[in-house]
């Protein structure tokens, strides 16, 4: 049946992550923006078990849906689009563990992410000069002649958490020659010889997160570590961000919803001071045109997460909803500017705030571009 | 989270999606050429219980509900949108509100054979005068004894010329707007009224679009649709359902310019390869789709509100305006995409872009939906901070 509400378990996740959201993680919500890593914000989402929504309550996570885990990280990204992105990605490393990996790699790694013992997750795909063209990436991974130990040698960039993570998964080739399918997972653990942290990048926003750039230098990984059998760490890092692309959606939707909602007061209260812009046409086509398509790019993220739920292929549709929520976003983020009174266009004021935080949500994680691409060649397929 | 149609919603798609690949669009062209009302298509229409698609059985419709009228909407004005504009009216601005607002008596005489198709409907809001400001309307309806008696012109009546049954919208009280407006259900066999200029349109042309002339015509007072004084609400309120038929037919429309579009990609060839294959028609193509799914989920979201007895005025608003803009810029990079085939009668795309245009106007302008999401969206927020 076509309900378009969530069930019970997804409202009482959803009602978790608000709580703490409106609640704690408003307080310290500007600060984070100043730049603060929000340790204290991720370490009390992880309290309630929002640092592994999917992952099994046994493990320390909350068992819940996709669509739970979308509504979920909406209602942090209203308030705090750092910690959101801080949260997707711990998120999405736990949910890989929980699909690839062994029983003693999910209790040796996974558990302490969902507990907090980890502060995050990091996810390494990025590389200097490979982004979009992933398959492409240079770092490699050499097993030792004992069969023991691969090498990994090799630069990632643009790393969410990469400085605090727990673990790291990091994508790399174990067969040069193999493109796509000589890719292969590994779980880092962060304390190992070679491993290096290097430049903190200073972004326009989501300036909470930490955004770094990891160097290994032959860094020692054992054979248990790898993540699934060898070749497969492209589908690994495909799978995550079919999931991941839902998550930022829903991010980018509520970076827009607080844009929306500060318009709204900041017009309410001039309007006290007799301006009336709420009543002008113009303003209020506005107003329209920003509700109107969050609410589309709303359904098109519940949509892709509640096909997932049901086990059913949902690149197109994943791929549709990271797009056009994340495009609806900027959009409405730069309305709000429009609209905005002087006082609203201040950096730090939530309309600035949001502004800042929504643009890279077009980027990461598959940029629009690669979304198109993704897109077209799934309604060719079909034709 | 649910996500799946139910048996029957499936089988209604199916339904309608078969009629349509079958019946209506090896038609459409002829019937947008000639410009002649598809009659032996509302035929089919009415054996497939698709002009009464959300009413009881029991009244002689098909029963199901209101997110089914939405996908057969869908698939009936991908195969023709002239026929998928007079399942529109006929279904949400007819039978819909008899359904809603009419007693058991004018059910039993006008919503059963409307909803078998034995009658065909039309409504009548718009004047040459008034539009969107529907309370600006000049015809009147003056008791007179048991008759109410009609006066005015009532203008841009889709199936005007065919239909039989009319939800006449008047002021019973010109001294009353809104307060003093009245629906009525006039039968045109009952009552007779003249048709006025038949219009020539830009699109869907198999369709009539005319003028309705009331002079002195006399409507008995038990025809009236609800209390004296309601029309205004009456007409509202049905609106609001028949955002959710337009937005589909529009959101029709744009699916087969984009499976046209699809297709052309796919065949013709450039610089040595398909166009198809080319990134600045593929990200046109992956636009079109996402645009085209948008649309559907907010029809649906209405559609799927409608049934649950939720105030679904705000989101059938936005799937109108959206589905409706949508359609236009879909229809636009269709044609685009056959290049110079796109803008001659050889191919379809210019009669898509020509009848996307008006759903962007009737059953609410683009700017009249806007104003309604805006007020509604200020209401919600000012609920959530009180």
């Amino acid at each position: 049946m076509m309900d378009f509400l969530p069930n019970a378990d997804e409202l009482r996740i959803q009602g978790l992550a608000r709580s703490y959201a409106r609640g704690p993680l408003a307080e310290r919500a500007a600060a984070h923006d100043a730049g603060a890593f929000p340790t204290a914000s991720v370490l009390g989402l992880a309290g309630f078990g929002l640092m592994g929504i999917k992952s099994p309550v046994a493990l320390g996570g909350l068992g819940g849906t996709n669509v739970a885990y979308v509504l979920a990280i909406r209602e942090v990204a209203q308030v705090c689009a750092s910690t959101a992105v801080t949260m997707a990605v711990t998120n999405m490393v736990g949910d890989m563990l929980l699909q690839f990996g062994t029983a003693a790699q999910q209790e040796r790694w996974l558990r302490p992410l969902l507990t907090g013992a980890f502060t995050a997750g990091a996810f390494a795909l990025t590389e200097p000069s490979a982004g979009s063209d992933a398959a492409s990436l240079g770092t490699k991974a050499v097993l030792s002649d004992d069969g023991n130990t691969y090498a990994l040698t090799g630069t990632k960039m643009w790393i969410t958490s990469g400085d605090v993570a727990g673990v790291i998964l990091v994508m790399a080739k174990t067969d040069a020659d193999a493109g796509a399918r000589g890719i292969s997972a590994f779980l880092v653990d962060p304390a190992s010889a070679g491993f290096s942290v290097g430049r903190h990048e200073q972004k326009m926003g989501l300036k909470g997160s930490s955004t770094v750039s990891l160097t290994f230098d032959g860094v020692k990984v054992p054979v248990e570590d790898r993540l699934g059998p060898e070749g497969i760490g492209f589908r690994i890092a495909m799978t995550a961000l079919d999931g991941g692309r839902c998550g930022i959606g829903a991010q980018a939707l509520g970076i827009a919803q607080a844009s929306l909602d500060a318009v709204l007061a900041s017009m309410a209260a001039r309007k006290r001071d007799d301006r009336a812009l709420g009543t002008d046409q113009a303003a209020a086509f506005r107003i329209a045109d920003m509700a109107t398509r969050m609410e589309a790019a709303w359904l098109m993220v519940l949509r892709a997460s509640a096909l997932k739920d049901a086990g059913q292929r949902m690149s197109r549709e994943a791929a549709m909803a990271k797009v056009f929520a994340t495009e609806a976003a900027g959009f409405v983020t730069k309305t709000a500017m429009g609209l905005a009174s002087a006082a609203d266009l201040r950096t730090d004021s939530p309309i600035g705030r949001a502004y800042r935080d929504a643009r890279v949500a077009r980027i990461y994680e598959g940029t629009s571009e690669v979304q198109r691409i993704v897109i077209a060649r799934e309604l060719v397929r079909a034709s | 989270m649910e996500f799946a149609l139910t048996e029957i919603q499936q089988m209604v798609l199916e339904t309608a999606r078969s009629f349509a690949d079958n019946e209506l669009l090896p038609n459409a062209a002829a019937t947008d050429k000639t410009g002649t009302f598809p009659a032996a298509a509302v035929k089919t229409l009415a054996e497939l219980g698709f002009l009464g698609v959300a009413v009881d059985e029991k009244w002689g419709g098909a029963g199901f509900d209101n997110l089914s009228y939405a996908i057969a909407m869908e698939e009936i004005s991908r195969g023709c949108a002239s026929t998928g504009v007079i399942m529109s009216v006929n279904n949400s601005l007819v039978c819909d509100p008899i359904k809603k607002f009419g007693d058991d008596f004018q059910k039993k005489r006008w919503l059963t054979p409307l909803a078998q198709g034995r009658r065909l409907g039309c409504f009548a809001l718009s004047e040459p005068g008034s539009g969107s400001d529907a309370a600006g309307m000049r015809t009147t309806a003056i008791l007179d004894g048991d008759d109410y008696v009609i006066n005015g012109t009532k203008n841009w009546i889709t199936s005007g010329k065919e239909a039989d049954v009319c939800i006449l919208i008047a002021h019973s009280d010109p001294s009353e707007r809104h307060r003093g407006i009245s629906a009525f259900i006039v039968d045109r066999q009952e009552s007779p009224y003249g048709i006025g200029k038949v219009e020539d349109k830009l699109g869907i042309k198999g369709s009539s679009t005319t003028s309705l002339v009331f002079d002195n015509v006399r409507v008995p007072a038990v025809n009236r649709l609800g209390a004296e004084g309601m029309g205004f609400k009456v007409a509202m309120s049905t609106l609001d359902g028949g955002r959710i038929g337009i937005a589909a037919q529009a959101l029709g429309i744009a699916r087969i310019a984009f499976e046209e579009a699809l297709a052309y990609s796919r065949e013709r060839s450039a610089f040595g390869k398909i166009i198809g294959d080319f990134g600045a028609i593929r990200e046109m193509l992956a636009d079109m789709a996402t645009e085209i799914d948008a649309a559907r989920l907010l029809i649906w979201r209405a559609a799927v509100g409608k049934d649950r007895g939720e105030n679904f005025g705000k989101h059938s608003a936005m799937a109108k305006l959206y589905a409706s803009e949508m359609s236009a810029r879909v229809c636009h990079k269709a044609l685009q995409i056959h290049g110079g085939y796109g803008y001659v009668k050889e191919y379809n795309a210019e009669r898509h872009v020509r009848d996307a245009r008006i759903t962007e106007i009737y059953e609410g302008t683009s700017e009249i939906q806007r104003l309604v999401i805006a007020r509604a969206t200020q209401v919600a927020f000012d609920t959530s901070q009180s």
